[in-house]
């Protein structure tokens, strides 16, 4: 067996722009939990569903906490 | 306005993508608030008998945590009405039919009015017990797809609200603390990252306060009080956290949390935030280095889920012009050094098959004071992916260092939470910092609490100190540690701030090091449990809070809670106060 003295190679790949460049911090688990689900997507049966009004109803919440 | 910055930083997560929220959860066909079922026969916020007598002595209590026990008896009135005006089961079976909670993006919401009717039909042996009455309500089903964590009977968030919010119910106080409560979705419960915590927590507080200022509009019309009139303050708990971030206080979460802490409605009493320290001080997830420092980060085997550590460097008056760099080693390869050249960019590691290994994010924000904080965030797969052809990490050592050339200045590195919570199945593995200079007992092997002092160039990187819950770091939540009476200071897991205190005040939760837990209530009513950690000490704070805003008395920021919890203090002088123990027992 041969046995190796030097550590294997490793590099970073293409730097890739994932935020916009002006803006407030975001959350790199995100991206990477929309990565991985994206690739989990391909799984049948776990589509995402096709409109949730999740935004609609908390920009109403949020206008009904301090719009008014 | 931060929510706003909030719901687009969530954006691409607001359809679900994760599969948080169980499918048949989602609302499809959102309607707007609807104020005039409140005034219907069943549907109000409390039964006229289970308010409080002068809303002017009253704190509503808010608990944002996993699902809740509504129906419990230490949250009814003598009268055998609900103490609770409104629960909402943030991933229970949305009915589109029901006539309450047409507003809400997912779920159950029951009003008090709603809980009454199950808990008379529990009176009346129609519905057999409890745990019936959960089925009934539709936040236990266990013919659906995700953990049944409304049905554990040692669940946290029963404990969280018990401590919080127990009343007997012959006691006329409860009375005086009405009670909001958000069960969130059981998956963020699970992930101790709290990946898409922020977003439900958002939707959790928008909740409270809109039903906040409509509970006190309905006080108003019971009553036949002047519009507005009613502004009953509110005290929100939130018993979660995790360990890596940067803070200052610059997240979105925390900046919310502070604007709303700060901000004063025309027809709602002051808001105020309790939160946990965390409880990692011994964990080995914090360190600070300089420039040139290397640490170790060892990363589990047969992790099923991704591990990841932060970077967070000094703050700079400007913008800087070149990001700084680390060096990371895999186990067993050669150390690489990043090249990010603007905010936002993120980058793969890759083996020298092409495989990827790890991937960096790198982040120029604009902070406290206007200043300027760089920091990168490394995520590893899991060292164990769950099907073949996934991306995966080398369990081992793995070597983080600062480059030489970076700014000079302290670089926080904080490993993120990454356990599997008690009662899930995320099979997730905590990594942690290695260092040799750190000691983690003393020679006759009691364990170390506080960091050494040492020389210069002997200090370890890897501390105790800045051990608080990265969801803490913002100006305006009161920060909760546990105590442990024996030694009438922080018990030894207790996160400590930078200052090395352990939390703006305390509780005892811990009778010694040796013996943890306080006897806090379970989900059926009499079942009692012994839970142990900060996030049984913030509840009780929140409990104190609250009965303190409802004698009249407003601490207008930290500080001055701070000073009315340090006249009241059981512990040491010059310490972190801690608060007098208030039996949580039922008396029988």
């Amino acid at each position: 067996m041969e046995l190796k003295d030097k550590p294997a190679r490793a590099s970073w790949d293409t730097l890739e722009q994932v935020f916009p460049a002006e803006g407030p911090p975001m959350s790199p688990y995100l991206h990477y939990f929309l990565e991985r689900s994206g690739r989990d997507s391909e799984t049948p049966g776990d589509t995402p569903p096709p409109d949730s009004q999740t935004e609609e109803a908390l920009r109403d919440m949020i206008e009904g906490s301090f719009g008014q | 306005m931060i929510a706003m910055a909030m719901l687009e930083a969530f954006r691409q997560f607001l359809r679900d993508p994760g599969g948080v929220l169980p499918r048949d959860a989602i609302n499809h066909e959102l309607k707007p608030y609807d104020s005039d079922a409140e005034r219907a026969v069943g549907l109000g916020y409390l039964d006229p008998q289970a308010m409080p007598d002068d809303p002017d002595k009253a704190c509503i209590i808010g608990v944002i945590d996993d699902a809740m026990p509504f129906a419990h008896e230490s949250l009814r009135t003598e009268s055998g009405h609900s103490r609770v005006a409104a629960y909402w089961a943030q991933d229970a079976v949305h009915d589109p039919a029901a006539p309450v909670g047409g507003d809400l993006p997912s779920g159950v919401e029951l009003r008090g009015q709603m809980i009454d009717a199950l808990l008379e039909r529990l009176g009346a042996a129609t519905l057999p017990d409890e745990d019936a009455l959960y089925r009934r309500a539709g936040t236990v089903d266990f013919a659906r797809p995700q953990r049944h964590s409304a049905a554990y009977e040692a669940g946290h968030g029963a404990s969280v609200l018990g401590l919080a919010a127990r009343f007997d119910p012959w006691d006329a106080r409860g009375r005086n603390h009405p009670v909001l409560a958000v069960g969130l979705p059981a998956r963020v419960s699970e992930d101790s990252m709290g990946v898409l915590a922020p977003l439900y927590i958002l939707a959790s507080i928008m909740f409270i306060i809109t039903r906040a200022r409509r509970l006190c509009r309905m006080i108003e019309d019971v009553r036949g009080l002047p519009a507005h009139s009613v502004k009953m303050p509110v005290v929100i708990n939130i018993s979660y956290g995790i360990s890596a971030g940067p803070r200052d206080g610059s997240t979105l979460l925390e900046r919310f949390i502070d604007a709303v802490s700060t901000m004063q409605a025309s027809d709602l009493g002051p808001i105020r935030f309790v939160l946990p320290m965390g409880n990692h001080r011994q964990a080995r997830l914090v360190g600070v280095g300089r420039r040139g420092d290397q640490v170790g980060w060892r990363i589990q085997p047969d992790d099923l889920t991704h591990s990841a550590v932060e970077i967070w460097g000094p703050r700079h008056r400007n913008r800087p012009e070149r990001p700084f760099a680390i060096h990371l080693a895999a186990p067993g390869m050669e150390p690489v050094a990043t090249v990010f050249s603007a905010h936002g960019q993120m980058s793969l590691l890759r083996d020298a098959t092409g495989a990827e290994i790890a991937r960096a994010y790198y982040q120029s924000i604009r902070g406290e004071g206007g200043r300027w904080r760089e920091g990168i965030t490394v995520i590893a797969p899991p060292t164990c992916p769950g099907e073949l052809g996934q991306p995966y990490a080398p369990p081992g050592d793995w070597a983080i260092r600062i480059d030489p050339s970076a700014p000079s200045g302290a670089y926080e590195i904080s490993v993120q939470r990454d356990e599997t919570i008690h009662g899930f199945h995320r099979e997730a593995r905590q990594s942690r910092l290695e260092d040799p200079r750190y000691t983690v007992r003393e020679p006759n092997d009691r364990a170390i609490l506080l960091d050494l002092p040492s020389s210069p160039g002997q200090r370890p990187i890897v501390r105790r100190r800045g051990t608080i819950s990265a969801y803490a770091g913002g100006r305006a939540a009161i920060r909760a540690g546990s105590a442990n009476g024996l030694a009438r200071g922080a018990s030894f897991y207790s996160g400590l701030n930078r200052g090395g205190s352990s939390g703006d005040v305390q509780t005892f939760v811990d009778p010694s090091d040796a013996r943890l837990g306080t006897s806090v209530q379970g989900r059926d009513s009499g079942a009692r449990r012994y839970g142990t950690g900060t996030s049984m000490s913030a509840p009780q704070i929140t409990r104190w809070l609250a009965a303190t805003l409802a004698n009249g008395t407003v601490p207008n920021d930290r500080a001055a809670a701070v000073a009315l919890a340090d006249a009241v203090s059981r512990g040491l002088a010059g310490a972190v106060p801690i608060l007098p123990s208030e039996s949580n027992r039922p008396e029988f």
